[in-house]
């Protein structure tokens, strides 16, 4: 796992070889740790876990077990976003059919080895796809964030070693088991290894879900595989990997769907989803929808995320021109201040927007 | 035996700390004030307030005090510019909320004042400014009121009641702007439930959003 350098896809790219070592490491006091697989998809315009849940559930079944089998995980959980009906039959049918197969349940397979999945419905927050909300609403409890260091690595569900991982990242696994790293680095060539799913929103020709190389450029990804926009509509930006992506204007469409030329435009590859907006968005209704977005789904815990983007949506609702110093310092208060990647994010696009359409904006 | 005590420097003092010992502790052991307002050390720390923000080994990014441990030979800035910058728009932030000034005896006013902010000026001096928190009375308990217009969400009554009293009566309930505290999600009074009027929610609240009946009842009108 060390060698494929699997980079983790729920928006953090952290090595998956990496935690699984730092699982792996620990020593609780009962011998218990847990694997926990993260389908709390929230971003809008993405449903790439959504279609692995659904279409290729035993994929990420495997990914678990495998993860448990290394870690030393005894359980394990798949939080369904409450959004998706169709996922939590498509997973327990899974289970079933697993369990039946004698490839979870006690004595896998005659191994010795003892791993379980149960299937849990979220409760409809955004917020729950950060890992310590998540583990938080998987008990029982508020989905609020908490501070982290401890990581669940070390204290995650019920104080347990948990490893939490992205349902994409866990559908990786199997191929790298099956195939070894340098198969799997092997799909990428010269980029960061493995395949990424990417999803295209209803304003292209061919919407839908798409496997592609790292490093496989923007417009072949646009134009190539979404056909353009619909309508005889021009691209006027992009914003990819979720509502905490930077936005990328359709001038920088030839950069590659990779961690580190996106990082060079202040985007990321997040998790996936690509959304096109055509010549006719108005980006200051874009700002402002962003901001309200980011209001709605704030867990209200720490007070810069809870009161400030509020007051950021406040800012870019009120008609007329926008302070750009003011805008600029409660995007840095929300950057630097926040405890968790949702009001830290937030300014990525808002950013983005001041920096390609200050016009739009209306800054003064 | 006990552990190797560690060794953080802060604002240029040497201190000597034990492992497991928080920034924010250090800082105040090294005679360092750092502002807080979710923190309260009967309490375990919940890092929600984000205003003890501190420098840290001289890193770009502040790091909040409260939860974030020593490690040896770590160097802490409690007057570092950009954490105080952003602590100070967070405190702004949080005065903006309100829809009166604070108590100038609350913690939240110190505070402010701590900032160079003035807690009087009420929330159109703040630089971001727009809905405030609606005003909404309870004063059915017979010995606690709560004004949750004053609520600032930061978990002290709700801790208290858990880790101090064992009482477990009030909740934090709402998410973003709209997170208050709650005895009930039915809208009942904190005395329905298992509230043993020991205080410590009023006793820990850094904005009088909990206060004892009494002191609002005595209280001349007008007084700060």
């Amino acid at each position: 796992m060390k060698d494929a350098d699997l980079k983790g896809r729920g928006g953090a790219a952290f090595p998956a070889g990496v935690k699984w070592g730092f699982v792996a490491g620990t020593t609780p006091a009962d011998g218990q740790r847990v694997v926990v697989a993260n389908g709390d998809e929230g971003d809008p315009g993405s449903y790439i876990d959504k279609h692995l849940m659904e279409r290729r559930p035993h994929l990420v079944l495997e990914g678990m077990a495998l993860a448990a089998f290394t870690v030393g995980a005894q359980r394990g959980f798949v939080f369904v976003r409450s959004e998706y009906p169709d996922s939590l039959p498509a997973l327990r049918r899974a289970v079933a059919e697993a369990r039946a197969a004698g490839l979870l349940g006690a004595n896998v397979l005659g191994s010795g080895l003892s791993f379980d999945i149960e299937i849990h419905e979220g409760a409809g927050s955004y917020v729950v796809g950060e890992e310590t909300a998540l583990l938080a609403s998987l008990r029982g409890l508020r989905g609020t964030v908490s501070a982290r260091p401890p990581f669940p690595a070390a204290r995650g569900w019920h104080g347990r070693p948990t490893l939490v991982h992205n349902i994409e990242t866990l559908a990786n696994v199997p191929f790298i088991a099956a195939h070894g790293a340098s198969a799997y680095r092997a799909l990428s060539p010269g980029a960061t290894p493995g395949t990424k799913l990417v999803c295209l929103n209803q304003r292209f020709v061919t919407p839908g879900l798409y496997e592609v190389s790292f490093g496989t450029s923007l417009r072949t990804i646009c134009d190539g595989l979404g056909g353009g926009l619909k309508d005889g509509h021009t691209l006027k930006a992009l914003q990819v990997g979720g509502p905490l992506g930077g936005i990328l204007p359709a001038s920088l469409l030839d950069t590659p769907l990779d961690f580190a030329p996106l990082a060079e435009h202040g985007c990321m590859v997040g998790h996936g989803s690509i959304v096109a907006f055509d010549e006719t968005t108005d980006m200051r209704a874009l700002a402002r929808h962003l901001m309200k977005f980011g209001a709605d789904e704030s867990c209200g815990k720490c007070f810069p995320c809870r009161v400030g983007l509020r007051r950021g949506e406040e800012l870019l609702d009120r008609p007329g021109p926008v302070d750009r110093a003011k805008l600029e310092a409660l995007l840095e208060t929300l950057e630097l201040g926040s405890l968790c990647a949702h009001g830290d994010g937030l300014p990525a696009p808002i950013r983005s927007l001041v920096e390609h359409f200050p016009h739009e904006l209306e800054l003064v | 035996m006990a552990p190797e005590p560690l060794t953080v420097i802060v604002d240029g003092i040497a201190v000597r700390v034990a492992p497991g010992t928080t920034l924010l502790e250090a800082a105040r052991a090294a005679g360092a004030e750092v502002p807080t307002l979710c923190f309260d050390d009967r309490l375990a720390p919940f890092g929600a307030c984000r205003v003890c923000l501190v420098g840290l080994d001289g890193g770009e990014r502040p790091v909040a005090s409260c939860t974030t441990l020593c490690c040896d030979g770590a160097v802490v800035d409690t007057r570092d510019p950009t954490a105080r910058r952003v602590a100070g728009a967070v405190v702004e932030l949080v005065l903006s909320e309100l829809p009166a000034a604070p108590a100038a005896h609350t913690e939240l006013a110190a505070v402010a004042r701590s900032f160079g902010l003035d807690p009087e000026a009420g929330p159109d001096a703040a630089r971001w400014t727009g809905a405030t928190h609606a005003r909404a009375l309870d004063d059915r308990h017979p010995y606690l009121v709560l004004q949750h217009e004053l609520c600032i969400s930061c978990g002290r009554c709700v801790r208290a009641c858990d880790e101090v009293q064992g009482a477990f009566a009030l909740t934090a309930t709402g998410r973003g702007f709209e997170a208050n505290v709650t005895a009930g999600l039915m809208g009942e009074s904190f005395q329905e439930f298992s509230c043993v009027s020991c205080g410590a929610c009023a006793d820990t609240c850094p904005t009088d959003a909990i206060t004892e009946h009494l002191l609002i009842d005595l209280a001349p009108k007008g007084a700060a």
